[in-house]
């Protein structure tokens, strides 16, 4: 069976989707068979930020009605080879996620890949919950500031009262928190929230702090996942967070401002 | 031995303030205010409060307002005490006459024009001309199925929950155990009994018990105890920082809390008419 992670937040625009593609992208890098499912429909972004939305021909949707093999509407990855892209409509209603289709999906896919990663839309509708409903794992993106925290807490309610796993009573979907663009000066002088501030309201564990960086959006500019982009320290710590995934108990560097690189220590500033 | 038996305690009741005698406008906005929240007013006991139109009892046709009343659902207790021609017309047709002086928190649903005002005694502060906007719905309360659903809707579901959806009318107070954290946008509820929350509650969640709240955690949201009327019900907490409280439908606002309890082990109580937080280290300092 495949880990099937969603990348959710309730508030928008915080970097759910940046998330799944470098999250997935990690993955893939570190040698698992990951595919990446777009749930936004209607707002299809995730095949822009991987860079393949001229190969878009068939899509989720097409797939829940039988219009498209899952095999046809999947997009391979031109850079990693065990990585696929499901991209979402951008024409259809959202209603078109039904839930038996989405779960007939998902198993297709778990026969081929080792990790499906589902970018969550922002909110709580139907489209939120039908791909936070059959997962087993939750990336909680939030930002530190109070209202990002306060839907990210609301969200992690929802993963464990609406889930399948939760309606069924089996064990609780597994939550990570990943605190996203980050500011470690800003927080010093009481700007943002802090990292601490944003674990004792949440109180879940820390998958990573991505620190904000300008990388992310000419990264998303050019179709290029953070981590596949040079060595920013936003995809640095992207890719920490995916050793953790992995079970591997990494330190976090990004807490506290830019982690000090080889030349700093010589230089000492 | 007596085939009844007679309690003298008051039930929550909610009261329908009707400001003007248009019929129409009445049964639209009574439509409107209960269609909000279908499943909370369903047969919930309500007495009309007609002292605003009293000057044009004439024009008011009681037979009529009753039927509309009922017709949205709401079971009619009586009329609230008037003078006059309404009350022997409320005589005349059957209707109780009830006197509701000295329940100086009586909750109003003012009929017309629009305002919903939830029942304060049920759960919710009553509405205060230069306070803020008191909590957005009216907690459903009250039979223990509800209760028990609400719970599960909310994520609370447990075996402790689910018993208390058992209907029952023993006299053991039913509590209700949620082993878990409160989040933003849950509500929960104890529709017999004290509810106690084993971790922190957000701001953002709810919380209302007939009988006391116990938080083993931060307690960063609401919580209405007493929901029921019961002035004796406690809140109390590990680490104060609530967005509202309130007991028997007294309420209080963050910002009227002191600041000197933010993040201390309190209990709230009522003092007469006032909530009385102390922190719990004071029980220690008293007994010495
Ligand atoms: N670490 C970061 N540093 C700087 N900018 C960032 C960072 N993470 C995300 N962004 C920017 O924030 C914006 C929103 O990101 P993204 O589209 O990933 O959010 P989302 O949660 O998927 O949004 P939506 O709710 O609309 O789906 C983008 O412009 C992205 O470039
Ligand atoms: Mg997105």
């Amino acid at each position: 069976m495949s880990r099937i992670i969603v990348v959710t937040s309730g508030k928008g625009g915080v970097g759910k989707t940046t998330t799944s593609a470098a999250i997935a992208t990690g993955l893939a890098l570190r040698g698992k068979r990951t595919a990446v499912v777009d749930f936004d429909i209607g707002l299809r972004n995730l095949d822009i930020i991987m860079g393949c939305e001229r190969r878009v021909v068939y899509d989720f949707v097409n797939v829940i009605q039988g219009e498209a093999r899952l095999r046809q509407a999947l997009i391979k990855d031109k850079r990693l080879e065990n990585l696929s892209i499901l991209p979402a409509s951008q024409t259809r209603d959202k209603t078109a996620l039904t839930l038996e289709g989405v779960k007939k999906v998902l198993d297709e896919l778990s026969a081929d890949f080792d990790v499906i990663v589902c970018d969550s839309p922002a909110g709580i509708e139907h489209g939120a919950f039908a791909a936070m409903y059959w997962a087993d794992e939750a990336i909680v993106v939030t930002n530190p500031e109070v209202s990002s925290v306060r839907d990210s807490d609301r969200i992690i309610g929802l993963l464990a009262s609406k889930t399948k796993r939760a309606i069924d009573g089996d064990a609780p979907v597994r939550e990570h928190l990943l605190l996203s663009r980050y500011d470690a000066r800003r927080a010093k002088r009481g700007e943002m929230l802090s990292v601490a501030d944003v674990l004792e309201i949440l109180a879940i564990p820390l998958l990573g702090v991505i620190p904000e960086s300008p990388a992310v959006l000419e990264s998303s500019n050019s179709g290029t996942p953070v981590v596949l982009n040079g060595r920013s320290e936003a995809g640095e710590a992207y890719l920490e967070a995916v050793e953790r995934l992995l079970g591997r108990d990494v330190p976090h560097r990004f807490l506290n401002g830019k982690p000090r690189g080889i030349l700093s220590r010589l230089f000492g500033n | 031995m007596s085939s009844i038996e007679l309690k003298g305690r008051f039930a929550p009741l909610t009261v329908i303030r009707v400001l003007v005698t248009d019929l129409r406008a009445v049964e639209h906005d009574l439509a409107a205010a209960t269609g909000k929240a279908p499943g909370y007013f369903r047969n919930a006991p309500v007495v009309l409060d007609l002292s605003p139109v009293e000057s044009a009892a004439e024009a008011v046709d009681l037979a009529e307002l009753a039927r509309a009343v009922r017709a949205c659902g709401l079971a009619l207790v009586g009329v609230q005490r008037s003078s006059g021609l309404l009350a022997a017309r409320a005589e005349e047709l059957g209707i109780g006459i009830v006197s509701l002086e000295g329940r100086a928190r009586a909750p109003q649903l003012q009929a017309a024009p629009e305002v919903l005002e939830p029942a304060a005694a049920v759960a919710t502060p009553p509405p205060a001309a230069a306070s803020p906007p008191p909590p957005a719905a009216p907690p459903a309360p009250v039979t223990a199925a509800e209760a028990a659903t609400a719970a599960k809707d909310a994520g609370a579901m447990d075996a402790t929950a689910k018993d208390a959806g058992v209907e029952g009318h023993g006299e053991v107070a039913e509590s209700v155990i949620v082993p878990h954290p409160a989040r933003s946008g849950q509500r929960l509820y104890a529709a017999r009994g004290d509810l106690i929350v084993l971790g922190a509650v957000s701001s953002g969640a709810e919380l209302i018990a007939a009988g006391n709240i116990h938080v083993y955690g931060p307690l960063r949201g609401r919580a209405i105890a007493g929901a029921m009327g019961n002035e004796g019900a406690r809140i109390f907490c590990q680490g104060f920082d609530a967005e509202l409280i309130s007991i028997a439908g007294s309420y209080m606002l963050s910002e009227d809390f002191q600041g000197e309890h933010i993040g201390k082990a309190v209990q709230v109580f009522l003092h007469g008419e006032k909530l009385t937080i102390e922190p719990l280290s004071a029980l220690l300092a008293a007994k010495k």
